[in-house]
């Protein structure tokens, strides 16, 4: 099949008739930018030839154009087989569908749908459109904006349409739908007993197993409880024939000759024992009277030892004391100055402190002097700002004038200003206009002219006189004259009388007054702050003051013996001084203490030493008294003599008495008695044994017994038997699902096999075609191909696969681009020509890899047709193909309705 | 006088069936219990005022109470026969075991228990029975040699009771357990010596028999479901009569199957058993089946006849199934599973590197059978 032209109007963003024509055989290229709508014509082709012209699927509805109500048409010609045929269908509105056969035959409606099915191997579209299984191969071959990187997703049909062309090669090598059928079959009845992914035992096999195993268990179990009553028949055998044995009483009597034998044997050697007793305590007496002895005479020689050392410490002490004594004599000496010398320093100081209390006395008095000046400025000061107060009091009470009269004044005459401007305005003006040297004579209102305002603003009548001529009176026509006139009348009368009780001219009088007044009163106010900064409680509380002052100065001048007050500079220094004196005198008392102190303290300490040794030299001598008169007493009840022969016969004594017992002692063995103790409680003990294992071994018999009852009404025998028959059967039941899980994988390994063998076979000639177009993109690079038409990898090295889902998505489309070219070969090669449609693909190919894919386009152009879409004119640029352009179509032809 | 009584041996009380269904194990548990009530009932009948059992009452000595008190009670229920019993091989005397159990908890009268190498005189001196008990499973002295010197009243006939084989057949000469002189009956002046241990009847010598079981218990027992009825006088070769006892009927079938009407012949030779329900069969198989006939053997015997009979065992090790031509083509002419097909059949023929050449045949034969399901499924 090979398109040549494409027209529509009123499909999607298409309002207006559009075609698309003079496609060629080779590689076209149709350029345009985002929006022109290229898309919108793959569209527009898929519907055409797939979508069936009566659908009201969705998909379809969408077609319609986004000012809607206009039914999309479609029209598309396309060669099958070197003849030409046209297509055209409208949708929604009045939609129809038409064939235009070769052979002049037309065909509406779905006659025309089916015949086109027929022509290009699809099938009917289904209730929601066409779709990749309706569309078929032809969906694997042009492929949509957005979809062309990624594996191409290779529908049923599509997979079924190529396997048609590939099995037309190969022969029949799958085996249909058993030979789908039948793996998955039996790899379900295999997860019956596997699961799928662990290999796993389930269902039945798990279910066989378990029984096997818990089986297993449970007779070893059971096999325990056999061999426990063979224990406890074999314990019970063994119990009866020693209880047997036991019944005999033979050993009992043997035992009891045997212990009367050591109760003999025991006798004897208590007496022995009883003997050796009595020496021994008579050894232990003579032993204690010799250490008497000795111990006497290692006293006396103790005493005689003691009294020695006393004497000679006795000597030792007295000869210190004599040394002591006549040191503490010579000390006391050396206090005795030293403590005139500290009585003497203790006057020096005295003296020193009074000559600084004096100078401290004068110079209070100097500073209380001055005091009393500075009082008696402030008093001068204070009486001539009484004097200044008095006076200015004295000028401001004879002044009437105030803020308030003044502001009377001036209200009063703006009043009597406004009453004669009034009257001005309303006035009549005369003027004269009368040279000076002819005025003589003339009058006006009986004076003279000159005298007169010239203009005269005339209220009241004005009489003018002149001379030799006669008189003239001006009566002025005021309509309110009497009214202005009185008004300025009163003004008048009120302004004078303001005036005179301020008892002045003006206001310019009255305000000065004022403003002197207020003067005077500022004047006065510093005037008093001043007087009550000098004399605060006033000027005869100041004046008694300063008398109290000065008579305590005298007071205190006379005590210290003083006429004259020294100057302050003089008074310091002497203070200074004084002080110096002072510091001078209290250190050199302060170090005669010291001495005195110290040399005070040493001869106590020499005192106390004193009496100690005294005290030790009394008693000493005591002591040695003592001595004596004991070492004497002793002597006379024995003699020293006496008692080193009292300590040789003790020993002698002794001596004799450690024989005698050797010879009791003599070959005895000392364990003897315990020997014969245990032997006893040895026969005693094993009687008493016997006796108990009699009645232990009566009571372990019925308790053997008992359990046997017990152990043997279980059955064990019967059990076993019926266990192991049950393990039997499932170990057989295992082995038969293990037979048949064997059998199983191998029946599935071998469709397996087989299907890989075909699959191999059958992807023969897809890897032969797509392996050149391969190598121009990289040389030696090898396709291994999966069973859904796929690359599932490729190796552009020896040995090294690279995944198809780790190439760079620029790999990914380019191979997505090759694999469809080679579909397209194929087809081509079976007679069947596709045109392969690509839109806005390649869009992630680099510059280089772009022109070996132009290359290959090329190269496939010239066995397919292609048709790329793109909105990159300027990459495409070099593709070498025919440039298509939309140019505008016949509305009549393309009628939407 | 004529002393009468009924020989039985090899009752194995307790015995588990492992090969069958736990229902049919039930019955022939209980049809051994039914054949003791049967030999009370034929003492009866024939007059006999003994049942000597030669051993072996009992199939294990670790049995429940229930099932070592059952035989007691079906013998207590023929009260007017004595019943003598001898520890065999399978349920020897040992201290404080089997037997001393059950005189602990007390036998009825009419039953006596041989635990002793002792003569017991019966009838009133008219016959003196002498035991030879087992004291353990094997025994590698003569358990009847002590009877040569035993003394019994004068004019008292002599009825031995032993459990045991006698040299005709045993294994290795010396090896065989409880071994018991074929000349005892002559050495020991026995007027009869009733033995127990062979499952099927059969006779020693003049005055020596095995008995048999009175219940088959096996396949490979012939003769069994049998007891003897023993007349003796002095003086005079004993007679003996079998009698039947048996329920079920054991039987070994082995046929050689090549094609389809082999296998119908033999679904019909099934069905035409002689009371069906009670007979279990082995059937042993040889030949080779074509795959469709594999799968109508399939349907007619193993999932057919066989529910006519009490149980059938099939043994087809040595039954091949082998495609032919015609079972092949069924598959496919070519395709994926012809493909499969083909590799398997190489492997069942040994072809090298294969599977193993039975586990490739019956994958070759799932294949079909599976095959076929989808087809006729499809159909």
């Amino acid at each position: 099949m090979k398109l040549r032209s494409l027209a529509v109007n009123q499909f999607r963003k298409f309002t207006e008739p559009t075609r698309l024509d003079g496609i060629g055989d080779g590689l076209n290229l149709v350029i345009g930018p985002n929006e022109m709508g290229k898309s919108t014509l793959l569209a527009a082709l898929r519907a055409v030839l797939f979508e069936r012209h009566s659908s009201k699927a969705r998909a379809i509805i969408e077609l319609q154009n986004d000012r809607g109500g206009n039914a999309p048409v479609v029209e598309a010609q396309f060669d099958l087989d070197g003849a030409a045929y046209t297509v055209a269908k409208r949708f929604i509105k009045q939609p129809y569908a038409r064939l235009e056969c070769p052979d002049g035959v037309t065909l509406e409606g779905d006659g025309a749908e089916a015949k086109l099915r027929d022509l290009l191997g699809f099938s009917a579209s289904g209730p929601r459109g066409a779709d990749d299984e309706s569309v078929g191969m032809w969906g694997v071959l042009w492929v949509r904006q957005g979809l062309s990187f990624g594996a191409p997703e290779i529908s049923n049909a599509a997979r079924a349409s190529l396997s048609g062309v590939l099995e037309s090669e190969v022969g029949e090598v799958l085996g249909g739908r058993r030979g789908r059928e039948l793996p998955q079959l039996i790899e379900q009845q295999i997860e019956e007993w596997l699961t799928r992914a662990q290999r796993r035992p389930r269902g039945e096999y798990k279910e066989a197993l378990e029984e096997r195993d818990g089986l297993a268990n449970e007779l070893e179990d059971l096999r325990g409880k056999r061999s426990e009553l063979a224990n406890t028949l074999e314990l019970l055998e063994a119990a009866q024939e020693r209880a047997q044995q036991i019944e005999s009483g033979a050993q009992d009597e043997q035992d009891r000759e045997a212990l009367a034998v050591a109760r003999v044997d025991l006798q004897r050697e208590i007496e022995l024992e009883a003997k050796i007793g009595e020496e021994r305590a008579r050894l232990d007496s003579s032993e204690r009277a010799r250490d008497g002895a000795v111990g006497a005479l290692s006293e006396r020689e103790a005493l005689r030892a003691r009294l020695a050392d006393t004497a000679a410490a006795l000597a030792r002490d007295q000869e210190s004391l004599a040394e002591l004594e006549e040191r503490d004599r010579a000390e006391l000496a050396q206090l005795e100055a030293l403590s005139i010398r500290r009585r003497a320093a203790a006057e020096d100081e005295e003296r020193a402190q009074a000559a600084v209390a004096r100078r401290r006395d004068i110079l209070a008095l100097i500073s209380d002097a001055r005091e009393i000046e500075r009082l008696e400025a402030g008093q001068t000061a204070a009486l001539d700002a009484e004097q200044r107060l008095s006076e200015a009091r004295r000028q401001i009470e004879a002044m009437s004038v105030n803020a308030d009269l003044v502001e009377r004044i001036r209200r009063e005459e703006r009043r009597f200003d406004r009453a004669n401007a009034q009257l001005d305005a309303a006035a009549t003006r005369i003027t004269f206009d009368i040279p000076a040297e002819r005025a003589e004579g003339v009058e006006v209102n009986g004076a003279p002219l000159t005298n007169s305002p010239n203009p005269t603003e005339a209220v009241e009548p004005v009489a003018i006189v002149i001379p030799e001529r006669g008189r003239i009176v001006v009566h002025p026509n005021i309509e309110n004259r009497s009214e202005l006139l009185d008004e300025r009348a009163s003004a008048e009368t009120s302004y004078r009388a303001a005036l005179a009780e301020v008892g002045v001219d003006s206001l310019a009088q009255a305000e000065a007054d004022l403003r002197r007044r207020e003067q005077l009163e500022r004047e006065t106010a510093l005037t008093r702050q001043a007087l009550a900064g000098h004399a605060p409680d006033g000027v005869s509380a100041l004046t008694d003051q300063l008398a109290v002052r000065r008579e305590r100065l005298e007071t205190e001048m006379a005590s210290l013996e003083i006429n004259e007050l020294p100057q302050l500079e003089q008074a310091e220094a002497d203070a200074d001084r004084a002080r110096e004196e002072l510091a001078e005198a209290l250190e050199a008392a302060r170090m005669a203490r010291e001495a005195y102190d110290e040399r005070d303290l040493s001869l106590n300490d020499q005192r106390l030493q004193l009496s100690d040794l005294r005290a030790v030299v009394r008693q000493r001598s005591e002591r040695v008294d003592q001595l004596r008169e004991e070492l004497d007493r002793a002597r006379s009840e024995l003699t020293d003599e006496d008692l080193s022969a009292a300590v040789a016969a003790r020993e002698a004594a002794v001596a004799a008495q450690e024989q005698a017992l050797a010879a009791l002692t003599a070959g005895r063995s000392e364990a003897a008695r315990e020997l014969i103790d245990s032997r006893i409680a040895r026969l005693e003990r094993s009687i008493e044994a016997r006796r108990e294992e009699r009645s232990e071994l009566q009571a372990q018999i019925a308790g053997l017994q008992q359990r046997l009852d017990v152990q043997e009404a279980a059955g064990i025998d019967e059990q076993i038997a019926a266990a192991e028959r049950k393990q039997e059967q499932a170990a057989a039941r295992v082995d038969r699902f293990e037979r048949q899980l064997a059998v199983r994988e191998l029946a599935l390994r071998a469709l397996r096999e087989a299907e890989q063998e075909a699959r191999e076979r059958y992807l023969a000639p897809v890897v032969h075609k797509v392996r050149p177009y391969l190598q121009m993109l990289f040389p030696q690079a090898e396709p291994t191909m999966d069973d859904a038409l796929q690359f599932s990898a490729i190796s552009r090295e020896v040995g090294y696969e690279e995944s198809f889902e780790r190439l760079s998505v620029g790999t990914q489309e380019q191979l997505a681009v090759l694999i469809r070219l080679a579909f397209a070969d194929l087809l081509a090669e079976q007679g069947r020509p596709a045109a392969v449609i690509l839109d806005d693909a390649l869009v992630f190919s680099d510059d280089q890899r772009m022109q070996t894919m132009f290359d290959i386009l090329n190269l496939a152009a010239q066995r397919v047709q292609i048709i790329v879409f793109t909105c990159r004119a300027q990459l495409f640029e070099g593709l070498g193909a025919q440039r298509l352009t939309l140019s505008q179509g016949d509305p009549e032809e393309l009628r939407s309705a | 006088m004529t002393f009468r009584f009924i020989h039985t041996s090899d009752w194995q009380i307790g015995k588990v069936f492992r090969f069958v269904d736990d229902a049919t194990m039930g019955v022939l548990q209980e049809a051994r219990l039914e054949a003791i009530t049967r030999l009370g009932e034929l003492a009866e009948e024939h007059d006999a005022g003994h049942i000597l059992v030669a051993g072996d009452v009992y199939d294990a000595v670790g049995l429940s109470q229930r099932s070592l008190t059952q035989p007691i009670e079906r013998m207590r229920a023929h009260g007017s026969v004595r019943w003598h019993l001898l520890p065999g091989n399978h349920d020897p005397h040992q201290p404080n075991g089997l037997w001393d159990r059950l005189h602990a908890r007390g036998l009825p009268p009419n039953v006596s228990v041989h635990t002793e190498p002792t003569p017991m005189l019966l009838d009133d001196g008219a016959a003196a029975l002498l035991p030879a008990p087992l004291r353990r499973r094997r025994a590698l002295v003569d358990p009847t040699a002590w009877m040569d010197a035993a003394e019994t009243p004068e004019g008292a006939l002599r009825i031995a009771l032993a459990h045991g084989s006698v040299r005709e057949f045993g294994s290795a000469p010396g090896q065989t357990a409880n071994l018991i002189d074929i000349e005892r009956p002559s050495r020991a002046n026995l007027d009869y010596l009733a033995l127990g241990d062979w499952h099927g009847q059969r006779q020693i010598s003049a005055r020596c028999w095995y008995s048999g079981t009175p219940e088959t218990d096996a396949f490979d027992v012939q003769g069994g479901g049998k007891a003897l009825l023993v007349e003796v006088e002095a003086n005079d070769q004993p007679r003996t009569t079998p009698l039947e006892t048996g329920k079920f009927r054991w039987l070994r079938i082995a046929e050689r199957l090549g094609e389809r009407s082999d296998i119908d012949a033999l679904e019909q030779r099934l069905r035409n058993l002689d009371d069906a329900a009670n007979t279990l069969v082995a059937l042993q198989l040889e030949g080779a089946l074509s795959f469709a006939d594999a799968q109508h053997f399939d349907e007619r015997i193993a999932d057919g006849a066989s529910h006519s009979l009490r149980h059938l065992r099939i043994d087809r090790d040595r039954l091949y199934a082998q495609p032919t031509a015609d079972d092949l083509d069924r598959i496919d002419t070519g395709g994926v599973v012809r493909a499969a097909v083909d590799a398997l059949r190489r492997q069942a023929e040994g072809a090298a590197g294969g599977a193993d050449p039975e586990l490739a045949n019956e994958a070759l034969l799932h294949l079909y059978v599976e095959y076929m399901k989808l087809e006729s499924a499809a159909q």
